[in-house]
Formats: C-alpha cells, sequence, structure tokens
C-alpha cells in the first residue's frame, strides 16, 4: 500500500480480488442491481490491472516515490482509533461527559502535549460546550451512565 | 415583470423579519459549521418553536437558516479541514491547505466574499427568473440526471492529483459503497454482509465525517503536539476581501456561481455536486503555476462560490412548482406547508406578498450573513492557533457525538470510524479521500438515472436520448470533459506531477 | 425581534428545565413517573418526525410529563425497530414508539432474514391513515379514468410508465396487487425514495402515471396539474368523494396506504398500556391537533382493540398474499 513499487503492486493485487468479490456476490442481485456493480467491478479490474502491469513496464518512474515510514509512526492512528472506539463503548456505560472529558485531557497527555492548564480549560470548556449545544440548545439526550 | 416587486422589499424591513434574519444566519452558521449538524436538521428543529411567528417572518428564518448553513460548513473545512457539510467537502481541500500556510484570514475573507455573492446572485435568479427557471428544471429527466452523475465522476480524476490510478480505484470503491443497502428495484439487500447498519444504505455523513474530520483528528494526532497548524501565532484583522484577491479569482468566481446558479435548478444535484463540478472545471482550468491541492485560491473560490451559488435558484423547483429539489427544500416545504402556505403556483395568485416578502428575506439574509460570517470566522480560526496536541482530539470527539447527533444511531458512528482511518491511510497513499466521496455522492444519482432511463426509454435508449436536447447538451460536455483529460500530453504532464506530488507525500511530514 | 427570540428561548428553557427536573420530582405512585421518550424510526423533518412532533406537546399535557422524540433512523426504519422489539416491559416501561405500516411488514421478506413478526410489537393504537392513489396529468388526453388508463394498458402492454415509491412501499404494493390480480396488466415502473423524484418525473412528461398518497398529492390535483384516477381505500375517501376506488372500476379490492400506528414495549402491564392508550385517545380526538396536522395534510384515524387488530390483521393478509419479494 506505501508508496513503493512493491505497494504499488500490492495494492493492485488486492484491488483486483477486491473486485472479483464484489463481482462474484453482485451476480445474486435481481432486478438489474447487478449492472452496476458489475461495471464497476470490470473497471476496477481494468484500472488495477493497469496499474500493475505498469510497474513492470516502468519500473524506473517509481524510483523518484522515495518513502520514509517508520512502522512505529504507521501504527499510531490505529492506536488511537482503537482508543476512540473504546472511548464510544465507555460512553454507554460511564456517561457521555465523564468519559468525554477524560479524553480530551487523557488523549493530549497521550500525544505528547505538557501543558496541563491548558488541556485542562480546553478539555472543560469543549465539554461545555458539547453540553449547551447539543443538550440545551437541541434538546439532545446525551447517555448518562454511573457517572454524569 | 410584476412593477409591484420592488415595493415587497420594504416589507423585509420590520423589526422581527430583521431578527429572523440575524437569528438565523448565526444558527446556520454554527449549525453548520459543526460536522453532522446539517441545515435541514436545524431546520426541523425551528419549526415548532416558529408557530408564534407570522408565516413570512418564520420562512425567512428557515431561509436564513439554509442560507448560512451552506456556508458555515466552509469555516472548519478550511480552518480544520472538517467540513461542516457535504456542501463544502471540496472546499477543505484548497482551503485547508491555504490555511496550513498560514493563510487563514484570506482563504475566509474570499469565501465569504464568493458566498455571499454568490448568494446574491441566486437570490437574484430566484426572483426575476423563477417561472422560466422552473420549466427547465421539469425537463431534466432520468437520461439527464444519469448524465450530470457522470460529468460530476470526471471531476474525480481532477482530485486525484498525480496519484491518478490510485485516485480511480479510490473513485471507483466509492461508487461501490453507494450501492450498499436495500435495492429500490427489487428490495433487495445489496452488499448488507447481514450487518443492520448497512440496511438503509451509507450515509454521506458517515463518509464525509470520516474522510475528512476524523482522518484530519488522527492526522494532528500523529503531528508535533505543541505545534499549530500554520506555525503562526497571531491572525489578521482583515475582514474584507482586498480588491487583489478579487482580481485574481474572477474568472474562478464567476466559474463557480454559473456553475452553482445552474446546479441548483436540477433536482437532487444541488451543493454537494455543484461544488465538485465546478473545482474539476477550475483544475482542468489550471495554468503553470498554479498550486491546485496545495492551496490554490481560486480552487476555494470556485467551491465556495458554487455551493453557495446553488442557494437561491434551489428553492425554485420548491416555490413554483412544489417540488422541493433536496433535503433542506423538503424541510423548508414542510414549514411552509404547517404555515398554512401551500408551494405553487397558487401561492403566487394568492399571497404574492407573502412569497415575495420571503424571497427578498432571502436575499437580504445573505448580505446579513457576510457581517456575521465575518466576525464568527474570526472567533473560530482562533482554534488554529490551539496546539494541535489538543486540536486533534477535539476534533476526534465532535466527529462521533456530530455524526451519531446527525444519523441518529450507533452504526452511523462506527461506518464513520471506518471512512476516518480508510480516510487517514487513503491521504496518505494517494487514494484520494476526496475521490472516495465522490463516487459515493454520485453513484446513486448514475446508477437510478441509468436504470430509470432504460426503464422510460422503453427499450430504445438511442431513440429516447436523439429526442432530449438536454441530454444531447450534457453529452456533448461529457465527451469534451473526457477528451481534454485523456488527451495525451496531459498525461504526460500528470506522470511529471505525479513524481512531484510524491516527493512532497513521501516526506511523511505536513 | 423581542418576539421570535423569547419563544425560542421560552421552548428551549422550557424542554430543558423539564428534562432536568422531572425526573427527580418523582411522583412515585402515579405512572408515567418521568419523561417518556417517543421513538421517531426516521430522521428529522420526515413526514413520521414531523408528525410526532406535533403530537408530543399534546400528549405529554394528557400524560402530565414530558415527551421527547427520540429519532433512530437507518435500515428502513428496522434500526428502531427492531430495538423496539427488544424493549423490556419494566426496564423500558418510559418509551413509546412510532411504527409505520405497511413498512413494518417488510419483515415477511424472507431475503431479509427479519427474526421479528407482527406479534413482537405491542400496538396500542392507530394513528393516522392516508390511502394510496393513482393520478396521471390533468393534461394528458389518453385517459381521462381509471377505465381508459386499464384499456389503455391492455392494448399497449409495457408501454405505460408509473411512477413509483421503492419495492415494498405502500405505492408498490398497489401496483404489484394489479400486476398480480389484473389478467392484462403489464406496465413499466420506476422507483424512488421519495415523493420529490415522483412528481417531478411525472409533471416532467417522463413517466405516464404516479402512484402515491392522498395527502402529498391533494395540492397538487388543486394546482390542476395532475388529475386523480383512483383511490386505493375500501369505499371512497371524504377528501376525493368524487374519485372512484379500485374496487368500484375493477371488482378488485385493491388496498394500499400508509399508515402510523404507536406502539409500547411488548408484555407491558394492561393498567400501564391503559396510561397511554387513554392518554393517546384524548390527543389524536384534540381539535388544535388536529388542526396542526390538517395543515400538513396528515390526516389522524384512531383505532384500538378489535378494530385495531382487524385491521392490522387483514393488511398482513393482503402483504402476505401479495408476495412482493417474488414480483421481480
Amino acid at each position: 500500500m506505501p508508496n513503493t513499487l512493491w505497494g504499488e503492486r500490492i495494492s493492485a493485487v488486492l484491488f483486483i480480488a477486491g473486485a472479483l468479490y464484489m463481482g462474484w456476490l453482485a451476480t445474486d442481485f435481481p432486478a438489474g442491481g447487478d449492472l452496476f456493480p458489475l461495471f464497476v467491478s470490470g473497471l476496477m479490474v481494468l484500472v488495477a490491472g493497469i496499474m500493475l502491469a505498469r510497474t513492470f513496464v516502468a519500473p524506473e518512474s517509481f524510483a523518484a516515490w522515495r518513502v520514509r515510514e517508520a512502522p512505529a509512526q504507521l501504527a499510531k492512528p490505529i492506536a488511537i482509533t482503537a482508543v476512540v472506539i473504546l472511548y464510544v463503548l465507555a460512553i454507554f456505560r460511564i456517561g457521555y461527559y465523564t468519559t468525554t472529558f477524560a479524553l480530551l485531557v487523557g488523549l493530549p497527555v497521550a500525544v505528547g502535549l505538557r501543558r496541563p492548564v491548558f488541556i485542562l480549560a480546553s478539555a472543560a470548556g469543549a465539554t461545555a460546550f458539547i453540553y449547551a449545544l447539543f443538550e440545551l440548545a437541541l434538546g439532545a439526550q446525551m447517555p448518562r451512565g454511573l457517572l454524569f | 415583470m410584476d412593477p409591484t416587486l420592488f415595493g415587497y422589499a420594504l416589507n423585509v424591513l420590520t423589526v422581527p423579519n430583521l431578527a429572523a434574519m440575524l437569528a438565523g444566519t448565526t444558527v446556520g452558521l454554527v449549525i453548520g459549521a459543526i460536522p453532522g449538524l446539517s441545515p435541514p436538521m436545524a431546520i426541523a428543529l425551528l419549526i415548532p418553536l416558529s408557530f408564534g411567528l407570522p408565516p413570512e417572518t418564520a420562512i425567512i428564518l428557515m431561509v436564513s437558516v439554509y442560507a448560512a448553513g451552506i456556508y458555515g460548513g466552509s469555516f472548519s473545512a478550511i480552518l480544520l479541514r472538517a467540513p461542516g457539510t457535504s456542501a463544502s467537502a471540496a472546499s477543505a481541500i484548497e482551503g485547508y491547505e491555504l490555511t496550513k500556510r498560514g493563510k487563514a484570514m484570506q482563504a475566509i475573507r474570499i469565501s465569504t466574499f464568493a458566498s455571499v455573492v454568490g448568494g446574491l446572485v441566486s437570490g437574484v435568479a430566484l426572483l426575476l427568473l423563477a417561472p422560466p427557471l422552473a420549466r427547465a428544471s421539469l425537463l431534466f429527466g432520468p437520461a439527464e440526471m444519469f448524465l450530470v452523475a457522470i460529468l460530476g465522476l470526471t471531476s474525480i480524476a481532477a482530485v486525484t492529483f498525480g496519484k491518478l490510478f490510485r485516485g480511480l480505484l479510490a473513485g471507483l470503491a466509492g461508487l461501490y459503497l453507494s450501492t450498499f443497502g436495500v435495492d429500490n428495484y427489487s428490495g433487495f439487500p445489496r452488499y448488507t454482509f447481514d450487518y443492520i447498519g448497512f440496511e438503509g444504505g451509507i450515509g454521506i455523513l458517515s463518509a464525509i465525517i470520516g474522510l475528512f474530520a476524523f482522518a484530519q483528528g488522527l492526522e494532528l494526532c500523529q503531528a508535533h503536539a505543541a505545534g499549530t497548524i500554520s506555525g503562526v501565532d497571531r491572525l489578521s484583522w482583515n475582514l474584507f476581501p482586498r480588491l487583489s484577491e478579487i482580481r485574481y479569482t474572477r474568472w474562478a468566481l464567476l466559474r463557480g456561481w454559473i456553475t452553482g446558479l445552474v446546479m441548483g435548478i436540477i433536482p437532487a444535484a444541488g451543493a454537494s455536486v455543484a461544488q465538485w463540478v465546478a473545482y474539476g472545471w477550475e483544475i482542468r482550468h489550471a495554468k503553470p503555476g498554479d498550486q491546485f491541492g496545495r492551496g490554490e485560491l481560486k480552487g476555494l473560490a470556485a467551491t465556495e462560490g458554487s455551493n453557495n451559488g446553488v442557494t437561491g435558484t434551489s428553492l425554485i423547483p420548491l416555490f413554483i412548482l412544489g417540488i422541493p429539489g433536496g433535503i433542506s427544500a423538503a424541510v423548508i416545504f414542510g414549514a411552509l406547508m404547517i404555515h398554512g402556505l401551500q408551494p405553487g403556483m397558487r401561492l403566487f395568485r394568492n399571497n404574492p406578498e407573502v412569497i415575495y416578502t420571503i424571497m427578498w428575506g432571502f436575499l437580504f439574509a445573505n448580505i446579513v450573513m457576510g457581517f456575521v460570517a465575518a466576525l464568527l470566522a474570526r472567533v473560530m480560526a482562533y482554534l488554529t492557533l490551539f496546539p494541535q496536541g489538543v486540536l486533534g482530539p477535539m476534533i476526534l470527539v465532535f466527529s462521533v457525538i456530530g455524526t451519531y447527533a446527525g444519523a441518529n444511531n450507533i452504526h452511523a458512528v462506527w461506518i464513520m470510524i471506518g471512512f476516518g482511518v480508510a480516510g487517514y491511510y487513503g491521504q496518505r497513499w494517494g487514494f484520494s479521500p476526496a475521490a472516495m466521496l465522490l463516487g459515493l455522492i454520485l453513484g446513486p444519482i448514475a446508477e437510478n438515472g441509468f436504470r430509470d432511463m432504460m426503464v422510460v426509454a422503453r427499450g430504445a435508449p438511442f431513440a429516447y436520448l436523439a429526442g432530449r436536447p438536454i441530454a444531447l447538451v450534457l453529452l456533448a460536455i461529457v465527451v469534451m470533459v473526457l477528451f481534454y483529460a485523456v488527451r495525451p500530453k496531459k498525461w504526460e504532464r500528470l506522470e511529471a506531477d505525479s513524481a512531484v506530488a510524491a516527493e512532497t507525500a513521501g516526506t511523511g511530514k505536513t | 425581534m423581542q418576539e421570535s427570540r423569547r419563544t425560542f428561548l421560552k421552548a428551549a428553557g422550557a424542554a430543558t428545565a423539564a428534562a432536568l427536573v422531572a425526573p427527580h420530582v418523582a411522583r412515585a405512585a402515579t405512572f408515567p413517573s418521568g419523561p417518556v421518550s417517543l421513538m421517531v424510526p426516521f430522521s428529522p423533518g420526515g413526514g413520521a418526525d414531523r408528525s410526532m412532533r406535533l403530537m408530543a406537546p399534546f400528549l405529554s399535557k394528557e400524560l402530565g410529563v414530558p415527551v421527547t422524540i427520540e429519532n433512530i433512523d437507518g435500515g428502513g426504519g428496522w434500526l428502531g425497530w427492531s430495538e423496539m422489539a427488544k424493549w423490556d416491559p419494566e426496564k423500558d416501561d418510559h418509551k413509546l414508539g412510532c411504527i409505520n405500516l405497511p413498512h413494518l411488514f417488510s419483515y415477511m421478506d424472507p431475503r431479509m432474514k427479519r427474526t421479528e413478526t407482527l406479534e413482537s410489537f405491542n400496538i396500542l393504537c392507530w394513528h393516522s391513515y392516508d390511502p394510496c392513489i393513482w393520478a396521471v396529468r390533468e393534461n394528458d388526453e389518453r385517459f381521462l379514468n381509471l377505465k381508459q388508463f386499464l384499456d389503455y394498458v391492455e392494448k399497449n402492454p409495457d408501454q405505460i410508465v408509473i411512477s413509483s415509491t421503492g419495492v415494498g412501499s405502500d405505492d408498490h404494493m398497489g401496483i404489484a396487487y394489479a400486476e398480480k390480480f389484473l389478467p392484462n396488466f403489464k406496465v413499466r415502473k420506476v422507483y424512488s425514495n421519495g415523493d420529490n423524484k415522483k412528481i417531478q418525473e411525472v409533471i416532467g412528461s417522463v413517466t405516464d402515471c404516479v402512484a402515491g398518497n392522498v395527502g402529498y398529492y391533494v395540492p397538487f390535483m388543486l394546482e390542476a396539474q395532475l388529475r386523480p384516477i383512483c383511490v386505493l381505500h375500501d369505499e371512497r375517501w371524504s377528501e376525493l368523494p368524487s374519485v372512484p376506488t379500485f374496487k368500484e372500476v375493477t371488482g378488485k379490492e385493491n388496498v394500499s396506504y400508509a399508515g402510523r400506528t404507536v406502539g409500547a414495549a411488548k408484555g407491558l402491564p394492561e393498567e400501564k398500556n391503559k396510561v397511554y392508550l387513554d392518554a393517546l385517545r384524548r390527543t389524536i380526538a384534540n381539535p388544535e391537533y388536529i388542526i396542526q396536522e390538517l395543515a400538513s395534510k396528515n390526516v389522524l384515524m384512531f383505532l384500538e382493540g378489535d378494530a385495531l387488530q382487524a385491521r392490522l390483521k387483514s393488511s398482513a393478509d393482503r402483504v402476505a398474499s401479495i408476495k412482493f419479494w417474488e414480483s421481480e
């Protein structure tokens, strides 16, 4: 997937496999519902096919695609996403405002910011803003859990 | 033309009406700026509160929310790359690049100018040209809608920024995603993988918040935590565009406004399609030295001009024919009915003072919006001075709550997070998130247009097409655009660009 | 100026105060003891949402507690309904939900793999009813009434195009019935998600006929753009006395409608059911509420007990006999 010769090849192969799978699923769709997905499958195989062919015909054009991507750097967004998923799940157990405040304090610290007063103030401000906007103005009811 | 037309303008200038504009534009700008909260939602929530108001005041309130909501989405798109509505996604590209280069206020200035004037031009069209434009809107049948969608899809190539093949694949993936859910033509659940969250189809809302806002949250969490987006620590107080900026973007503005005006009357197209068509048009007109994809003012002027250029003309089919062309118009339709005003020609005959007052109200609301927007944007721009380590988590939190509030179900949040991860790595590796969004928005219009066309053509699609002049014109435009796009010279340039783009992207730092 | 702002603030303030205070001032002996949520399985601004939002304040007055609208959108209503079927009669006794018919009957479509049936829900009463109609362009000389329309279809099989909402909707069900039970009814259909596209198609001469509901289409008839050719109801509809029913012309009883009902948790004790039902009965008979609904062309129809059950059963039987999922 990354911007390298092999990244290009692997993505092309993955997209071709995906297109074939989706096309195969589409053959079950009744009433002409298969036409458009099959058309997209065809196009995707074509585009990915050209992409793949290009890596063999003109591999030198990928030499310029220099990449410096450390695995740790690539994994960080995944870790943060996992934290957000846990956060969403926790909302329904612990309550919206407590969880949100905790995330807004914890995550900045975790990504390396060292300004405790600013972090606490902005987290409190954002939580209050959400309360005012969603709960007071829009009349929405946020999930309440064990804590507020 | 009705000579009393201008007389109605004075009706607008009452205290309640002006207050409605002020309140409406403020609510619209704030709601529009927050991802997930959309103008239709704000209008729907205002309906019960508007019972006590006279009908024209109530409707002026709602059209003000509508016009300002379309614009408010651009604040967050430009300043944070977290577009507040689907109408401002294209502005996130050039607008945010400008912000990153410390030109946030310049971007805000030109986008305010483009939006206000776009809204005014559109409002004038609404006031003066409504009946003929309404008849024109009836000429858009399935064949025309199919071709409009294809025209929009040609913009995918424009937003790939050098990584043509990867961008196309992202766009095609978007087209797949657009077919998820129960098929109208058979009631069959396509690609639902037995997951109830896919049954109703994949919401544009989840996609747009995920691909842009959530991905941006991840990006900022990744960046230097104590640094700011733009690297500057002060904001300019210059809220009004300079003459030189307007002169530099004048043709882009004009093309944007025209695109908006035309797309407005096309049913179901609206601002979320117009901006991409305008943007694609601008990129095809790129001159050497233009900075498309890296913060080009002309690109922003075009997208911003087009999405507000839509607002007035999109109300034409609603007011004249009683046919709401989009979701916002449908909600305004409901509000009109509740206030005892049945949209249609009878409304012009029976209550001309009400409908013309509303139209003038729309015009004036755009001016009010300009002033409110300039101030609010200045306030919101302070966010760009926040350290990225705080801003990133905040955007993540707002992505979650915005999706939940806007879609009213938790599955939309999971889908949004999925798009977020795809958007982050897509942006990083050249699988353009914008292309994917375009596929998702235009897929259903293209597919349904095509299937409907095959039904109404009664087995003879070519003969059918030959009898529809607008379809033929659209076909000619599509062929021209495609020809332009695949010229060999263009390809060479794209390849050269791709090497440059790869170099900038490859450093992994932003 | 003052007025608009004050109304806004007052309403917002009242809602908040009520939501914050109400749970604590528990009137322990009485039921309901706190705010009641009314679940709408569609997004804000849609027809069901508008109607329920109009009703909420009136229902709230009858129940003596705030009634809040909770939108759960997705899966064609099923995201909300599948939750509703799981409501616990004790923990979820402060919840009501809007159930749309015939949408709910889509559980019969085997392709959807639903586990719920009509038995999974505790439907308290009928709320509103909007029969289907078929309409053609006012200036279309080919057919002035249903008889001429059917003759034309018979002579020109597979040439007439009807605009309808998607397969499985009330509009489609009426067409599917005709296709199944009229010998020579062969038409083409284009489908939409909503009425905007349908009306655009028929007025723009893209299609020949539109299948819709009375409420949405009456205004277009008054504007002399559309002419109704039949109403899909068991008798003539009071609002359109001159329009014949499908049965009058063909002898086949083709009944289709968009209806809303209100339900509560399955297994809710009888006395709690009664509290809700009494309040709903009074609300739906409230002239102030009726007038507000009429403004948005929504006809209220209250049914309870045996009449309700009979209507539910006949509707379910009809859907089962049409088997729309086999039509393509």
